[in-house]
């Protein structure tokens, strides 16, 4: 850490802070001893009292204790109507045709409380999800969980390589380069398609035990293979290739913990174990374009083997209802030790060494928060939180020559290892002025000091209001502002002398920053309800020249809830948002000096009615409508430029997932599913963009997608009883 | 735009000794404003049990409370639930006055606690649960002084207990109970690009821990990097080459309840890095619509500008990957 004048002024807060906790202790002190007087006496009426009831007649012979198996089985087949790969993403129905449509959820118990839970969702289809747990309840359980997350990104991309989404791309034999894509003359016939895609699975191993008291245990083993493929940049001077470039890794998560419970205090250790694997040390790709100085070859690193370990210590302490103490501390360590690529594949570099075969990469972290929560009276209550943050990294730092692009070699850079530390303490003040009335009033204090960054040190206080109210017994109303400044030591002259003198990056700019958020919730009728909901947040970065300097953001929106019964109920949602931004900049430093606004509008409406009950044999039915519409609009205002405005960046997308269940038998049911789902969208970045629409960028035309699907789906429910 | 200058003028040690003598004066105003309350007669049993109960809610009309039997509560040899103990009071209270003889026209008196007119508060209410699920292996150790603890959120208001499966233990129905009150991240979830939380494929417990976590907004892990870090440790490192906003704080560039932006990006790129880069050369030029396809297609604006040559963004362990394009 470079600097630390201003962390005097962070422990007088955090001493200040300390005063205030120990006049609230002053007053917790007389309320303790009336609270003594109250428990003594309480304890003399629990001497009258039954307390422990005679249970000794309590049969409990209507309780319908179902044991055996219970839950249900589905089963059946649906039907895509189109192919719509981006309708797949998450969800899997990716593809036309038919699927098998299967769930479960299935339980077993008998009267020893020994159990096992079989739960199970779209198991037919590429985002299911099956977990199995049992145990004996109260003792000890063990579970399996498996899961899988399908990520579909584009089926439109073409590229020229080969070996498109291996660690080794090549160009056809028949390759001709060029200096840009309007000259390739082997482009067209040379473009396959190749799908942007990956898969999540997961495993998921546990066991825990709770005895013998006041122990218990936890073991939980979890391993996540992400496979298939993704979108890269790879360029060589002011000319870039996309690749899909390949997605194959592997992680392992070993959780273990030990906890102490006692009645008014608890702790618990853990360990945390989480090993990054990449079956992909890089990605290499030959240059499609004509090489400077015989830059033919190119390689990406991929992202590198590592490794974290954490200990984690959490507790709490409730001396009464007075005073509760609760906290964490965790030391960890992040690790890599990747062996280095060379710095070029020119054979012209091939003389270029490297400092060190390997990375020697180390971080450790330490964060600790600790929160003091008293009830100071009946009315008022007071929090103090402190929390630290630290990443400390003790990577070794070298030289290393840059051969740029693979093509030109310059001076040498030393690698640069982050570090911050972060300190806070924040102090809240709750009172209950009338029974309806609650007021609070909170003040946070951070202060983060950085490394090898233009800001060592940066301050900043945010100080909130809140009023909750509930004038009427049916409304509640809630109206909570804050009030942010930070300060900051930016030293412009470690920017370097080739960044712009006037430049404030926006997270250790100068900012302030008012928010207000409001909602009132209303019971217009004992089974209706309505909430309203508006909150703006306004930051102004106001000695930023170059870089973010304002953001905005407002919303607000309307939920109604109604239940007719327990057999039907309803809701609907609507709610509006604006995000804006500005940044201001400057061609080449001193040149034509620029504006640019980003807005961002967004609508969603949703619906949805569930019957638990219907008419005949008609069982169950819902229906759910959401509508999504975003527009984003970027415009640029440059001094001596003309410019055609850029064009509206547009989302709509409408789902409608509806079902009905019908009684065939006795326990069985025939359960009818329908989901339409619409997507369109307008992305001035990737429409229209084609292999050969940029003169320096061999992209891989990922456009847009737009269409409707519908999914038809019969499947037949099993219920034990 | 709403301005609260007012209250910045405050300054921490005058904002703290203000705020100390309020206490002050508060608690004596509260010493007289307290009346004693009355020592009434503690409550009795039901002489059945659930028994007891099921005279009156054991019918068609009650099914829905029956299937606290197909739950976990509902296990008599756990002695830990309330069927391992005193059944349907262990929660709701001591019920005898509830379920004695009402005269006519007389009011039924409310059952003690989780019941229409119960007298309990939320607080206590919420004590009766936490008798029990105190050290359960979770984090209900930290629910006091939480942020849902102190904004009155009360256990049932998003745990149901009469039920074989509570929904929002389960990912696909998680959310919509968060939703209840987190109306504004339901908006979220809805926007082009965001977490799989609306197909049913994340909870809101994949980042959160919600019965009070000490971290930042309630999070599950230690900060919002290692939350992250969970799933996308591939970004963990540490690289050669770090990214230095990368290191810090993920959600400088990302917002993790949704975006307009592919990646859930804050901003579209160019102008996301030119919040920060305003360089020598062209990180500083300024695209406009002349770098459409219609006027010269620039890479530096189109498809995926920046990224196109700095694909390396979270980091880079090339040696030559100073510039994280490589």
């Amino acid at each position: 850490m470079r600097r630390r004048h201003h962390s005097g002024r962070f422990e007088l807060r955090a001493l200040a802070a300390a005063v205030l906790l120990a006049l609230g202790a002053q007053a917790w002190a007389q309320e303790e001893q009336n609270a003594e007087a109250d428990q003594e006496a309480g304890q003399e009426a629990e001497a009258r009292d039954p307390g422990t009831p005679d249970t000794s007649r309590w049969r409990c012979r209507n309780c319908v204790f179902p044991y055996g198996v219970t839950g249900d089985i589905l089963f059946g087949a649906g039907y895509v109507s189109d192919d719509f790969f981006e309708f797949g993403n998450f969800r899997g129905l990716e593809e036309q045709g038919a699927f098998g449509a299967f769930g479960v959820d299935l339980l077993y118990r008998n009267e020893n409380a020994d159990y096992v839970e079989i739960y199970g969702e779209k198991l037919g289809i590429d985002s299911r999800t099956l977990s199995i747990e049992g145990g004996r309840q109260g003792l000890y359980k063990a579970w399996l969980e498996y899961d899988e997350i399908p990520y579909f990104r584009a089926d439109d991309t073409r590229t020229v390589f080969l070996g498109a989404g291996s660690d080794n791309q090549t160009l056809p034999a028949d390759w001709i380069r060029s200096d840009t894509t309007f000259t390739m003359p082997a482009l067209e016939a040379s473009l396959r398609g190749v799908d942007i895609r990956h898969d999540r699975e997961t495993l998921r191993l546990g066991i825990a035990f709770n005895r013998p008291d006041p122990w218990h245990y936890s073991f939980d083993v979890q391993r996540t293979v992400k496979d298939g493929n993704r979108i890269k940049g790879a360029s060589f001077i002011f000319r870039a290739a996309e690749l899909a470039a390949p997605v194959d890794y592997e992680t392992t998560r070993f959780d273990a913990r030990i906890g102490f419970i006692q009645d008014r205090w608890e702790l618990e250790a853990g360990y945390n174990l989480s090993i990054f694997d990449n079956r992909n040390r890089s990605v290499r790709w030959e240059n499609p374009f004509l090489g400077i100085f015989g830059a033919e070859l190119g390689e990406l690193a991929e992202a590198p083997d590592n490794t974290f370990h954490q200990v984690r210590l959490s507790g709490s302490w409730r001396q009464s209802r007075w005073l509760s103490v609760a906290g964490q501390v965790a030391v960890g360590r992040m690790e890599q030790d990747e062996r280095l690529l060379q710095p070029s594949l020119n054979p012209r570099f091939a003389d270029v060494g490297l400092p060190v075969d390997s990375f020697d990469g180390e971080v450790d972290t330490r964060i600790a928060n600790l929160r003091i929560t008293s009830n100071l009276t009946d009315r008022l209550r007071a929090k103090l939180q402190f929390d630290y943050d630290e990443r400390d990294n003790d990577s070794d730092r070298a030289s290393f020559a840059q051969v740029v692009s693979d093509t030109f070699l310059t001076g040498e850079r030393v690698n640069e290892p982050f570090s911050h530390e972060r300190k806070g303490v924040e102090g809240t003040l709750d009172y209950r002025l009338f029974s309806f009335l609650r007021l609070s009033a909170g003040a946070e204090f951070e202060e983060m000091e950085r490394s090898l960054q233009e800001s060592g040190d940066t301050d900043t206080a945010k100080y909130t209001a809140e009023a909750r109210a509930t004038p009427l017994s049916r409304l509640n109303l809630s109206v909570r502002a804050s009030r942010e400044d930070r300060e900051d030591d930016i030293d412009p002259a470690l920017l370097g002398p080739q960044e712009n003198p006037d430049l404030r990056r926006f997270h250790f700019a100068e900012m302030e920053r008012d928010s207000l958020r409001a909602t009132a919730d209303y019971a217009i009728l004992d089974n209706l309800f309505a909430g309203v909901f508006f909150e703006v947040a306004d930051e102004a970065f106001e000695d930023t020249e170059i870089g973010l300097s304002d953001g905005y953001a407002e919303s607000y929106g309307l939920d109604l809830s109604a239940s007719f019964s327990r057999a039907v109920s309803a809701h609907a949602f609507i709610a509006f948002e604006n995000l804006e931004g500005s940044i201001l900049g400057a061609d080449f430093i001193d040149g034509a000096p620029w504006k640019a606004e980003q807005d961002d509008d967004f609508t969603t409406i949703g619906f949805g009615v569930n019957f638990n009950e219907l008419p005949g044999k008609w069982v169950r039915a819902s229906l759910d409508a959401t509508y999504a519409k975003a527009d984003g609009q970027i415009r640029i205002d440059k001094e001596g430029e003309t410019a055609p405005p850029f064009p509206e960046l547009k989302t709509r997308r409408f789902t409608l997932d509806a079902a009905i269940e019908r009684m065939l038998l006795d326990n069985w049911n025939l359960r009818i599913g329908y989901l339409i789902g619409h997507l369109t969208e307008d992305d001035f970045f990737r429409d229209g963009v084609f292999a050969d629409t940029v003169p320096t960028l061999l992209s891989l035309g990922e456009g847009t997608p737009g269409d409707t699907v519908h999914v038809v789906s019969a499947m037949l429910r099993y219920t034990f009883r | 735009m709403v301005t609260i200058r007012a209250i910045a003028d405050l300054r921490f040690m005058r904002l703290m000794l203000w705020t100390g003598l309020l206490g002050s004066t508060l608690l004596a105003s509260n010493a007289l404003l307290a009346q004693d309350e009355e020592a009434e007669e503690p409550p009795e049993y039901s002489r059945g049990g659930a028994d007891t109960c099921l005279r009156c809610h054991g019918d068609e009309e009650s099914a829905h409370i029956l299937e606290i039997f197909e739950g976990p509560h509902g296990v008599m040899a756990d002695q830990r639930t309330p069927f391992g103990g005193t059944q349907c009071e262990a929660c709701h209270g001591p019920g005898d006055e509830h379920a004695g003889r009402v005269g006519f026209g007389q009011e039924r008196p409310p059952i003690p606690a989780f019941g229409a007119n119960s007298r309990a508060t939320e607080t206590e209410e919420n004590e009766i649960c936490l008798s029990c699920h105190r050290g359960t292996g979770t984090t209900h150790r930290f629910w006091e002084g939480g942020t849902h603890e102190r904004q009155d959120v009360g256990c049932t208001d998003c745990h149901s207990a009469h039920v074989r499966k509570d929904p929002v233990t389960v990912a696909s129905t998680q959310p919509e109970v968060c939703f209840e009150c987190h109306v504004q991240q339901r908006a979220e979830v809805h926007r082009a690009y965001a977490h799989p939380i609306r197909f049913g494929e994340m909870g809101c417990t994949s980042c959160h821990e919600p019965h009070g976590s000490p971290s930042e907004a309630m999070l599950a892990n230690m900060n919002v990097n290692q939350n992250c870090y969970e799933c996308h440790a591939e970004q963990r490192g540490p690289y050669l080459w770090e990214h230095a906003p990368v290191t810090e704080d993920c959600t400088l560039c990302h917002n993790a309840h949704g975006s307009n932006n592919p990646a859930l990006l804050t901003r579209r790129a160019p102008l996301l890095c030119q919040q920060c880069h305003s360089r020598l050369g062209h990180p500083g030029v300024g695209l406009t619509g002349n770098d459409l396809p219609s006027g010269n297609a620039s890479a530096f604006l189109l498809s995926g500008s920046c990224t196109s040559c700095h694909s390396q963004v979270h980091g880079s362990n090339h040696p030559s990957g100073a510039t994280l394009n490589r």
